[in-house]
């Protein structure tokens, strides 16, 4: 495996991390933003909401002072029917802890008459009868802070500026700590907020909160309104108690970033998982690939070693015969690699003699081949000693065994004698030569024994005067044998092609094997052939 | 090439082995072996070989006929043959090896 093979997944696997964390960022910022800007939008809606209720509650608390000086006016400050009126808004739990009806046609406001609690701004004061006298110049009703006494109150006054006999006066109790409880589902519900008299927002002009003070100003996403309040404004801040678009707009951009990581962990796993077994399957591929190179090489030399023994085992050349014409042939079968069996061989024996032998080992394979090359030069021996064929076949039948040796032999063994043309055969179930003479085949009868391995065969001698000119065709059952018909069949075909065959015998030769075997015989086929001159 | 088969019949006086398809190099180790077990089952005198449904025999097939023959005639048994097929019996005949099996039968 290459290097840079390996270094993919490696890659692969940090860009994706890579991509992923850029995606997870810029998605949760995405959600982060939008959130902000919603609950910003949010806020200003809710502040304004709070405001509006505040401006009603104003309405509220003026109202029942615009009715008191209306009726002051009506009665020309009757003390009487003031407290009569004003009575159901003043005490501890009233709108108002005091209230007051001055009369302010003189050279000074004067208080006619008080009800309630004493007020903080003492009616004799100089500071209460400038803040009267302002409220009779002002076009609405005018507001102070007074915070001289134990507790914090907001003092209100109110005249007409067409009428200036009377004003009313009265003060409110703001709560100790300023601060005021918020009940859920009102305007303020999801705010906190604080209240100053006046356009800032020290800390001094606070009036109400629903936060401890020392959590004042309001800190972080505030929103300020202002509310017109009697000749000056009350000025609302407020900030988000909670997130006020629910919590998924908040949660939103936490949820991204861990599923983001969560994705990306597990595309970085699989990819590498992926990467790996990618990997592991090249690897598999070219092993499986180098094994079977391996075995091409080794099916290769097999096959020359089979080659070269099988060459080795056959004669290099016939020997040369006076008044013989001789040629053999030896086909390898389109099998696999293992050798055949099948030999032949001419020897000559002495000036008028010669011998020959076709013959056949069963099986295949390196031992079915030393079996071969055991038999051809044991026979050869015994015939070049003198003895005639069926001797020779009867010494050699009993030095093979088929239960030792794992193969049957079969073996067609002749003699010839030149100033003759006598041929003596003898079979060891081998099949019978063919005769071919003046355009006319036919096979030798021959008594044949069994085939060597199988002991106590008899092997009679057949002999044959040949005529002058005519031929010997010695062959194993490759040429003639085919799965799909029977041996006569294939017996017959070789006799048709080899009756009208004249030339030289090697021609013969080929044209049989080019008529019987050109579509590839299955098994080895060894023929040998001689004619006598003609 | 006809797929080669072994299939052991049961019921008669023999223990019979019948063979189907083609007999050559690539069997006739199986052949031996099955046939082995055929002779080695006690009480019998013969193995018989059914080969009506061989379709060809080279000469690996022939020399497993004559191994188990060798091997039934060392515990004094028999191979026969049966239902021989024509050109089985005309293998037989040309490689002198029909005299070593007991006369073909073909009442099986």
């Amino acid at each position: 495996m290459t290097s840079p093979a390996r270094r993919t997944p490696a890659r692969l696997v940090a860009g994706i991390a890579l991509t992923g964390a850029l995606l997870t960022a810029a998605a949760s910022w995405a959600a982060w933003r939008t959130n902000r800007g919603n609950e910003h939008r949010l806020l200003v809606l809710q502040t304004r909401q709070a405001a509006s209720v505040i401006s009603s509650a104003i309405i509220g608390i003026v109202s029942p002072l615009q009715t008191a000086l209306q009726t002051a006016r009506a009665t020309d400050g009757d003390p009487a029917a003031f407290r009569a009126y004003v009575n159901d808004h003043v005490g501890p739990n009233a709108l108002f802890v005091s209230a007051a009806l001055w009369r302010t046609d003189g050279a000074a406001p004067v208080p006619l008459v008080s009800v309630g609690g004493a007020p903080e701004l003492a009616p004799g004061s100089a500071a209460a009868r400038a803040f009267v006298s302002r409220a009779t110049r002002s076009t609405s009703f005018v507001v102070t802070s007074i915070t001289t006494g134990p507790l914090p109150r907001i003092g209100y006054a109110l005249a007409v500026p067409t009428d200036h006999r009377f004003a009313v006066y009265a003060e409110r109790a703001i709560p100790a700590n300023r601060r005021v409880a918020v009940e859920r589902g009102s305007a303020f519900a999801d705010l906190h907020f604080a209240t100053y008299l006046g356009p800032t927002t020290r800390t001094s002009a606070m009036q109400t909160a629903d936060v401890a003070l020392d959590q004042l100003p309001l800190r972080g996403n505030t929103v300020r309104e202002t509310i017109p309040f009697g000749d000056t404004v009350l000025t609302l801040v407020a900030a988000p108690a909670r997130p006020l678009g629910g919590g998924l707009g908040t949660n939103l951009p936490w949820i991204l970033i861990v599923g983001g990581v969560a994705v990306t962990v597990a595309a970085m796993v699989v990819a590498a998982q992926l990467a790996r077994q990618r990997r592991s399957a090249e690897r598999d591929t070219a092993t499986i690939a180098g094994l079977y190179g391996e075995l091409d090489g080794l099916y290769g030399e097999q096959r020359t070693i089979s080659e070269t023994l099988q060459h080795a085992l056959l004669p290099r050349s016939n020997p040369t015969i006076p008044h013989l014409e001789i040629a053999s042939r030896y086909v390898a079968g389109a099998h696999g690699v293992d050798i055949g069996g099948d030999w032949y061989s001419v020897i000559r024996l002495d000036g008028d003699r010669f011998g020959f032998v076709v013959g056949d080992v069963s099986g295949r394979g390196v031992d079915a081949a030393a079996l071969m090359a055991r038999i051809r030069f044991t026979l050869r021996a015994y015939l070049v000693e003198g003895h005639d064929p069926r001797v020779a076949l009867e010494l050699c039948s009993r030095q093979v065994d088929v239960d030792a040796d794992g193969h049957i032999v079969t073996v067609l063994v002749g003699t010839g004698e030149l100033s003759t043309r006598r041929v003596t055969l003898a079979n060891a179930g081998h099949p019978s030569p063919l005769l071919v003479s003046g355009g006319e085949a036919r096979y030798a009868v021959t008594a044949a024994g069994p085939p060597l391995g199988v002991r106590g065969g008899t092997y009679p001698l057949t002999t044959l005067d040949m005529p002058a000119g005519s031929m010997l065709i010695a062959f194993t059952d490759g040429l003639i044998e085919r799965r799909t018909e029977n041996l006569d069949t294939g017996l017959r075909r070789l006799a048709d092609v080899a009756a009208p065959a004249t030339g030289p015998v090697d021609a013969v030769l080929t044209g049989l094997l080019s008529s019987l075997c050109s579509d590839g015989s299955e098994d080895d086929v060894a023929i040998l052939a001689f004619r006598w001159d003609g | 090439m006809a797929d080669f088969s072994l299939t052991r019949m049961d019921g008669g006086e023999h223990p019979v082995l019948q063979v189907a398809g083609d007999v050559d190099l690539a069997v006739t180790q199986q052949l031996i072996d099955e046939g082995q077990r055929g002779l080695s089952e006690p009480g019998r005198t013969a193995l018989v070989l059914d080969l009506e449904r061989v379709t060809f025999m080279d000469s690996s097939g022939l020399s497993a006929l004559v191994v188990l023959r060798n091997a039934a005639a060392r515990v004094g048994r028999a191979v026969l043959l049966t239902n021989v097929p024509p050109n089985i019996t005309r293998l037989l005949a040309l490689s002198a090896l029909d005299t070593l099996f007991a006369a073909p039968r073909h009442d099986a």
